[in-house]
């Protein structure tokens, strides 16, 4: 008994992956593996001031290049209220991110605007503020200082009425700093409570954006960015060895020379232009790729062996891609590519024959 | 080159290449002669060890249950419907190349469901039996280079037909397959036309010692000349419940050779049927490359159950 299953063991045993019968594999073909680095060809940087009506954040804040200001419309149940004990708007700050103490002021807004098209230049996509940055009464209802988990403002009547009667509150920063509270498309969003004979009544925001102003690149800036969006267009020249091969890697590195996020890590996609680089907004598939960073990172590899092998395919469709920063509007992040620095470098081998 | 242990299953090495390893060679269109419907099961699992420059690599594989119903009919007319594979496609194979490393899986082949008609007159039998041949494959190959991998799929469709016919006397046995013919589909468009081998079996049974023997010599005819012709040569004899047999195959393709040894022992079951062991080994090899086979293989016999009547 003894003896069989030590014999047995033995032929399990043998069960292992050894690479047994390599010639037999090499009738399919050589698999011999290749590398090669593609030559840049192009890099430079798209921007544009986009809306951020979906965003999970929002931010009000300011430094010498930026500042973004948060517009907020609250949904009453009620037109008038009476005997209200307390009356406050209770902002929660997000704490994911490495947030400033902002001083900052509420003020009421004059015009309407459209959550989902409005930006630092426009309030919808038709009609621009009349003052960029957005159309607000320029005497502030109340002052305020965000830090800690969040904000709380105490109203009375008056104001009560008044901002039932504007178009909307904006927040705008007095002086440096940044500070991300959660929007309505985020987790607890600004509500203003009303208090009466302790019976709470919320009255939820309904219409929630930041607008963003940012500084342009010059020419010769490499930079990705979110909030203020900036693209980098990249793209590498296609060499023919690369014909009836399949990519195994493509490995696309660069060098990064400053960062401004709240954050300690960003995402890093890329996009394959569909058509030849027009604008910013020229066609682009879906992420092909995806890798996180530290902010602080001097050196990124990306694995972007879906545009390599759009190459090998579609040789005649090397339109480059777009390097950003995802979820373009999440934030306001930047990071500097240092120039020139872009490098693909390619592992590929002859596919395997078919069958017959 | 390091040992990694783990657990596989796969089949041949060799079916990596032409249209997988052969499963038809010796088969015959014949009853085998007996007066009773009979339905057979066959279960066959495999164990390959593989040997090339002191390594070795264990695979353990089962095979689809067979199916076959032979019923007699009247005027000596007789019927066998069964399925069997024709074509195995499964291999599991891992290559080192430097920085590379490939892991290439088969699995799926070619199936065959077969239906057939013979007819006896006195000491001789007719027989013939139409094909139809089906079946899907597929091929995931892993390529890795470091840290990254890609992974490359190969689909496979197969419809195809063959047709076999042979006359069979007590002392001899001569029948011919031809008219294979395989359409595979590589998914998604490409289609292909395999033209399968005519196959010539011719066999001779005589007595020596008391003892009967079954020497059977086959030669198949490729038409596409990227593949051999092979001889094969199949030697077998039974006494009793005992049942021996040698067979010599040469594969059709990269001069793989294959020498097997097979026993038979057979238990009737009293108004049932009867079941049978057969343990296989073959040594399949090519070049350094050597596969070691074993092959048990139990078929169960159900005799017709209502065959009292004949009585």
């Amino acid at each position: 008994m003894k003896q069989c299953i030590l014999i047995i063991s033995l032929i399990f045993l043998a069960c292992n992956e050894l690479p047994v019968g390599e010639d037999e594999l090499r009738q399919r073909g050589e698999f011999t593996p290749q590398f090669l680095e593609l030559n840049l060809f192009s890099t430079f940087t798209e921007y544009k001031n986009i809306n951020t009506g979906s965003a999970v954040n929002l931010v009000f804040g300011k430094n010498a290049e930026y500042e973004s200001r948060a517009m907020l419309v609250f949904d009453f149940p009620d037109s008038t209220y009476l005997g209200l004990d307390e009356i406050r708007m209770i902002l929660n700050i997000r704490n994911s991110f490495n947030n400033d103490t902002v001083p900052f002021s509420l003020h009421l807004m004059d015009v309407e605007f459209s959550e989902y098209e409005a930006d630092w230049t426009r309030r919808n996509l038709d009609v621009p503020w009349t003052t960029p940055g957005g159309d607000f009464n320029s005497d502030s209802i109340r002052y305020g200082i965000a830090q800690g988990d969040s904000v709380i403002l105490y109203f009375n009547y008056i104001e009560l009425e008044q901002i039932q009667a504007a178009k909307g509150i904006m927040i705008v920063p007095r002086d440096t700093g940044f500070c991300y509270i959660s929007s309505r498309e985020g987790e607890n969003p600004a509500r203003i409570i009303l208090e009466k004979n302790d019976v709470m009544i919320p009255a939820f925001v309904e219409v929630d954006c930041h607008i963003i102003n940012g500084p342009e690149p010059t020419l010769f800036d490499d930079w990705i960015g979110s909030g203020w969006v900036y693209r980098d267009f990249v793209k590498f020249n296609y060499d023919t060895l690369l014909d009836s091969t399949m990519a195994v890697y493509a490995e696309l590195s660069f060098r990064c020379a400053e960062y401004f996020s709240h954050r300690d890590t960003i995402e890093i996609g890329v996009r394959q232009l569909l058509e030849p680089f027009s604008t910013f907004d020229t066609p682009t598939g879906p992420l092909i790729a995806l890798k996180r960073i530290g902010v602080g990172d001097t050196m990124v590899t990306i694995d972007i062996a879906k545009h390599a092998e759009h190459l090998i395919e579609h040789p005649d469709s090397n339109y480059g891609f777009f390097i950003g920063i995802t979820p373009e509007s999440y934030d306001i992040s930047r990071v500097k590519i240092v120039r020139g620095s872009h490098r693909l470098n390619i592992g590929y081998i002859e596919p395997p024959d078919p069958r017959y | 080159m390091s040992i990694i242990i783990a657990f596989l299953i796969n089949a041949s090495i060799f079916s990596i290449g032409g249209i997988g390893e052969d499963l038809g060679i010796f088969n015959d269109p014949f009853m085998q002669g007996s007066h009773l419907a009979r339905l057979g099961f066959t279960v066959s699992p495999e164990y390959m060890l593989l040997n090339e420059s002191g390594d070795l690599r264990g695979v353990f594989w089962t095979n689809p249950i067979k199916l076959s119903l032979a019923v007699p009919l009247t005027h000596g007319f007789g019927v066998m419907v069964g399925n069997r594979e024709r074509f195995n496609q499964c291999f599991d194979v891992y290559l080192e190349d430097s920085s590379l490393q490939i892991h290439a899986l088969g699995e799926g082949g070619v199936e065959e469901v077969y239906a057939g008609l013979s007819k006896r007159l006195g000491a001789f039998e007719l027989a013939t039996t139409g094909s139809f041949l089906f079946g899907n494959a597929w091929e995931i190959w892993t390529h890795s280079i470091g840290s990254y991998s890609l992974v490359d799929t190969f689909s496979y469709r197969y419809r195809g037909r063959i047709f076999s016919f042979g006359l069979k006397h007590d002392l001899f046995s001569v029948a011919y397959e031809s008219f294979g013919r395989v359409r595979m589909v590589y998914l998604p468009e490409e289609t292909t036309m395999i033209d399968l081998p005519e196959r010539l079996s011719v066999g001779i049974y005589p007595k020596i010692a008391g003892w009967p023997l079954g020497i059977i010599y086959e030669h198949s005819f490729w038409s596409d000349t990227t593949f051999d012709s092979p001889n094969r040569l199949k030697i077998f004899m039974n006494r009793g419940n005992i049942g021996l047999m040698y067979y010599f195959n040469p594969w059709y393709f990269n001069d793989v050779t294959e020498h097997g040894v097979a026993l038979e022992f057979g238990v009737p079951l009293r108004n049932i049927g009867s079941v049978s062991i057969l343990m296989d080994f073959a040594m399949r090899s090519r070049d350094g490359l050597r596969e070691l086979l074993i092959k048990p293989q139990l078929t169960f016999v159900l005799n017709e159950l209502f065959a009292l009547r004949r009585k």
